[in-house]
This record gives C-alpha cells, sequence and structure tokens, in this order.
C-alpha cells in the first residue's frame, strides 16, 4: 500500500531514523568532548583552561557514555545501527565505479554512478573511522589502566597511536564538516542527519538507487 | 484462503548486487595499523619518531612529535640557553654555607651514574634510561642545611618553573641532580645543563633547567600544583591534588 508521502509525491523523503540521528548527536558530543578535554591535557598551554582532573573526569566520562549511549540505542533499535554497519561493510560494483572518479566525487557527485543509501565515500569514512574509534579506546584504556600499571604503558606507543589517530579523525572530521556545512553540492544532506529527511530530488541525484528503491517499496 | 502478507520491510530489501568487503578491510586495516603502530612506535619508536621529530623541527612545530619516546614541555619560548661560562648555581636558603657554584665546580664535584625509568603524568614512559649527576646528599654535606629545613625548592631558568621536594623525598635512593643523560651532557630540550631526577614520581616533579635551589622551612606548591596537579606525584597515582 502506497504511504501518504509517496502518494503524494512528498518534496522530502526519510532518510535517517530518530535512534540514528541519535547515536550520531552523541557520536559528535562526546567526540568534541574528548577532543576539547583531550587538547587540555595534551598542550601544555592549554592546562590551566579547565584543569587536570577536571579534563581527565570529563574525557574519560565521555568515552564511557558515548559507549553506554550507543549500547542503549542498539539494543532499542538494533537494525537501526545495524544497517549503518552493513552499508559501510561492503560496496558493490557501483561503488567502485564511484570510487575510480577520483576526489572530485566526494564534492561533486554530477555524472557518478547511481548510489544507494549511503555512497562509497561515506562507506569508507565510515568504516574508518569506526576503526579509528576502536584504536582510540584501545590505546585510551592502556594509557588510562597504565596510569597504575606503569608496565602496561609500553613506552610511548600508546600515546603515539592516540594521538596519530586523533589527528586522522580530526581531519576526516574537517573534510566531514566542509562537507555538511559548506559543499553546495553535499550540504542538503545536513537536514538528513537533524531532522531526519532530506529533499527527495537530491537524493535521486545523489543515492539514486536508494530513491529507487523507496519508492518501488512504497508502489 | 490467503495468507495475511507480511509487513513491508522497514528498510527495503537492496537488490541483490556482488558486495565486495571493502568497507570491512577498511575497519579492520585501520585497527590492525593502530595494534602494530603500538607495538612499532614502542620499539623503534626512537628512530622513527626522531626522523619525524626531525621534519616538524623543520617545519617549526618543536615539541609535537617525539625525540626518542620523550616528549618535550616547556612552559615559555624560548627554552633557557646554557652558557658555561655565565652559568651558576646557587644553592642557599637555611643552610650554614651558601654556595655559587661556576659550572667548573660544579662539574668537579664527585657525581655517580645510574640507570633508571622516567614516566610522565600524561602517559608515556622512557626506560633505561642513563643519567649521570649529583647526589644529594653531596649537596648537603657541601651546604649544611639547618634542622628546621624540611623542603627543598628547584627554580627553574625556565621562569616561573619551580618545584619543590620535602627534604625526605629529596635524599629518597636514585634521587640526582642530573647533567647528563645517555652518556652525552644534557641536551637543552632536557634541561641543560642539569635538571632534578626522581624516578618514583612523574616528570613534571623533574625540574628541567634548574639554576637555583633553596633549603625551605615551609611548604610551597610547585608551578604545576597551583594548577591542580599533586605535590606528591607518586608513579602509579593519578596525581591529582
Amino acid at each position: 500500500m502506497p504511504t501518504a508521502e509517496a502518494a503524494a509525491g512528498a518534496a522530502r523523503i526519510r532518510r535517517f531514523t530518530p535512534v540514528q540521528i541519535a547515536a550520531h548527536l552523541l557520536l559528535a558530543v562526546t567526540f568534541l568532548a574528548m577532543l576539547w578535554t583531550g587538547a587540555c591535557l595534551y598542550f601544555p598551554g592549554l592546562a590551566e583552561v579547565m584543569g587536570r582532573p577536571l579534563a581527565k573526569a570529563v574525557h574519560l566520562w565521555s568515552s564511557g557514555a558515548l559507549v553506554a549511549g550507543l549500547a542503549v540505542l542498539a539494543a532499542a533499535r538494533p537494525r537501526d545501527l545495524g544497517r549503518v554497519v552493513r552499508e559501510a561493510e561492503s560496496l558493490d560494483r557501483a561503488d567502485v565505479a564511484w570510487l575510480r572518479g577520483g576526489p572530485r566525487r566526494v564534492v561533486d557527485h554530477r555524472g557518478a554512478p547511481e548510489q544507494g543509501w549511503l555512497n562509497a565515500g561515506q562507506k569508507l569514512a565510515t568504516a574508518v573511522m569506526l576503526g579509528l574509534l576502536v584504536v582510540l579506546y584501545g590505546t585510551g584504556l592502556v594509557m588510562w589502566l597504565g596510569t597504575g600499571v606503569t608496565w602496561l604503558r609500553i613506552g610511548s606507543g600508546a600515546v603515539d597511536v592516540h594521538d596519530l589517530a586523533t589527528l586522522v579523525f580530526v581531519l576526516l572530521l574537517l573534510g566531514h564538516l566542509y562537507l555538511a556545512l559548506l559543499n553546495r553540492a553535499t550540504r542538503p544532506a545536513l537536514r538528513g542527519i537533524v531532522t531526519g529527511e532530506v529533499d527527495r530530488e537530491w537524493a535521486r541525484a545523489n543515492h539514486g538507487r536508494w530513491v529507487r528503491e523507496m519508492e518501488e517499496r512504497d508502489r | 484462503m490467503e495468507q495475511p502478507s507480511a509487513p513491508p520491510p522497514e528498510h527495503p530489501t537492496p537488490t541483490p548486487r556482488e558486495r565486495i568487503p571493502i568497507g570491512r578491510a577498511a575497519f579492520l586495516g585501520t585497527v590492525a595499523l593502530g595494534a602494530v603502530g603500538v607495538a612499532a612506535l614502542s620499539r623503534f619508536g626512537g628512530g622513527v619518531s626522531g626522523l619525524l621529530s626531525d621534519a616538524s623541527s623543520a617545519v617549526g612545530v618543536d615539541g609535537i612529535v617525539p625525540t626518542s619516546g620523550w616528549r618535550i614541555y616547556n612552559v615559555q619560548d624560548p627554552m633557557p640557553t646554557f652558557d658555561a661560562a655565565t652559568y651558576e648555581l646557587v644553592v642557599d636558603g637555611a643552610v650554614a654555607n651558601p654556595v655559587r657554584l661556576s659550572w667548573d665546580q660544579v662539574q668537579a664535584t664527585a657525581m655517580e651514574e645510574q640507570v633508571c625509568d622516567f614516566h610522565c603524568v600524561t602517559g608515556w614512559s622512557v626506560y633505561d634510561v642513563t643519567f649521570r649527576g649529583i647526589r644529594p646528599q653531596t649537596l648537603i654535606d657541601l651546604v649544611q642545611p639547618s634542622p628546621t629545613a624540611g623542603h627543598v625548592n628547584f627554580q627553574s631558568l625556565e621562569e616561573p618553573y619551580f618545584d619543590q621536594l620535602t627534604l625526605e623525598q629529596f635524599l629518597l635512593p636514585q634521587v640526582m641532580l642530573a647533567t647528563e643523560m645517555d652518556g652525552r651532557p644534557l641536551t637543552r630540550p632536557h634541561g641543560s645543563p642539569m635538571r632534578l631526577v626522581i624516578p618514583q614520581m612523574y616528570g613534571y616533579k623533574g625540574v628541567k633547567w634548574v639554576g637555583r635551589i633553596t633549603f625551605e622551612e615551609e611548604p610551597t606548591l610547585g608551578y604545576w600544583e597551583t594548577r591542580g596537579y599533586a605535590a606528591d606525584a607518586w608513579v602509579g597515582t593519578d596525581a591529582y591534588r
């Protein structure tokens, strides 16, 4: 049975569920909190801004809040977060063809092979960011436990990799923010992660296969 | 009789397509790279980070990249510059025999060598560092602190950095005023010509570029202690005040 939205040819189409939006917001808030407090712990020039005890407490509690929050969201709606993982896990021929277009594709999708719910760039960025989060948690755990058990510190390896992983994550984040806020071709996507809905015609142009599948489902 | 139709899936079933697990490979590759990086930088960090450090110095961002496992922190730029002709180590306060030692006199003082670990409060460590320097007892014998002098201040040439130990802490085994590290005179980033070494505590207690040592009767909070750090920065604790 056609949905009212499709029947009316609604101008917008739902891209993200409330749980996906909440997970993104949770990641954004806790990551920025960890980035800021991490900087306060890392750069002597920022050491006095909030003080070491508060900076370390916020850093650790934010990391815990992210894990706990994601666990709650995943338990509440396993399919919503599972879909992100499934999508990011693998690429198909259209994705590979999209990637062959080179870095230009990231900022301009015109002429690109038809993409699904996430395009190939988004899939890879998601996969790498999830990998970096695992690295950050692993090395962070070593640093945290290494306070009491100094041999666990493994010299400076954990700190070095924690810093490098943060640097790579921040570079990806800056690209993400550029595409979401500034780049004309991609910034209509921002509405999706805020309200859940994106402009249908924009989605058709940028995520054509997903829109087609949605419309076929609703027909 | 018709079976009731299944409710439509929440998300459309994707058209069958060839799936290539590139995303999974990117995820696992990132994690593996992180694990290998921890092992490699721990084992060979000196060589790798030395090269990176040279590169970062060349573009003017000193101190961001570790050198031989060390990270260099200072509170004022530029770091103090050691001049053997003008350097003086002042040792005074509640003592019977205050002294001003020239660099030649410092070098003529009895020294010992030791190997110890260095732990930073920010989470990194350098193991098996060889230091050579003056033992606290040698200095105490020289200046004769009064019986009421229970604290020792270490003033850095990097103003306003200073820190304090109790006399008891100053006399712990392996505490020394080091002038050499790993067989060479201390370099400028490591606090030339003299730094305090106290392996039992985090590195911020080990004042670099020591210019004055003052025996005191009263406790005073050091540079980082007025900024939330513990005065007793025992390794293995959070070092919060």
